[in-house]
């Protein structure tokens, strides 16, 4: 998930950009099943792999630019926001090493997990096509590129 | 070692600072969208991080979650309006040349 995030933000090519950000959405909504929210992830596929990924496409098309422009004179930026990334990293390992997670509740079933029961096959089936359709016309546009 | 929600932590934090960096360095308004996103992404996971439990997933972190989802969608779409927006005014997506034409 991270390798595919960082891939999607330093890629220069918008298209390419766009599908690591979809496998990443992917990658997030199967996470989020796999642990027990599968209303949540699926919310997440469809959503994020779906409609906002289409509509990313949407405007790359539009616009008609294919690639970011390379950086002229903004280098601070880039080391500050290095700079921000390492700090940011760091604190991460060094609060959440020791946290001790949340008191041990236990989870009652939800109407959404009662869904997921009673009626996986329709989600599936949706989660199916969406994902084959965002594949085929991303490597299509990848391939137009 | 190190537990499946300090892991998710950990990646949530490097996930939405790592898209917060590239939403002040980019150089094309659909990159800062789709860092946007990648921050979205950290939210997301750190929210479902705080609530994953031995037995489960907690309802009120599920609730999150799904919230969150909605809320940074809608927020993205209309990100995505004001770019377009944007685009058809000046006819650049890079902000510096924006704030050149704006003058």
């Amino acid at each position: 998930l991270v390798i595919s995030i960082g891939a999607a933000l330093q890629l220069r090519s918008l298209a390419r950009s766009l599908i690591a950000l979809f496998y990443a959405s992917l990658l997030l909504g199967i996470t989020f099943t796999a642990y027990g929210a599968a209303f949540a992830g699926l919310l997440h596929i469809v959503t994020f792999a779906g409609a906002v990924s289409v509509m990313l496409m949407m405007l790359i098309r539009l616009a008609g630019t294919e690639r970011e422009e390379p950086a002229s004179g903004h280098y601070r930026f880039g080391i500050v926001s290095g700079a921000l990334l390492a700090v940011s990293a760091a604190l991460a390992y060094v609060v959440f090493r020791s946290y001790s997670g949340s008191a041990p509740v236990s989870t009652t079933p939800d109407f959404f997990g009662f869904l997921w029961l009673v009626r996986p096959w329709d989600l599936l089936a949706l989660l199916v096509v969406l994902t084959t359709a965002m594949i085929g016309i991303a490597n299509l546009l990848a391939k137009g590129e | 070692l190190v537990t499946d929600q300090q892991l998710f932590l950990m990646a949530a934090a490097f996930l939405f600072f790592m898209g917060l960096g590239k939403m002040f360095t980019s150089r094309s308004l659909v990159k800062t969208i789709m860092a946007f996103q990648a921050a979205i992404f950290g939210v997301n996971l750190g929210l479902f991080a705080v609530g994953v439990t031995e037995a489960g997933i907690t309802a009120l972190a599920s609730g999150l979650v799904t919230f969150s989802i909605a809320a940074g969608a809608a927020v993205e779409a209309l990100a995505l309006a004001l770019v377009i927006v944007l685009f058809r005014r000046y006819g650049t997506l890079n902000p510096w040349a924006i704030r050149r034409l704006r003058g």
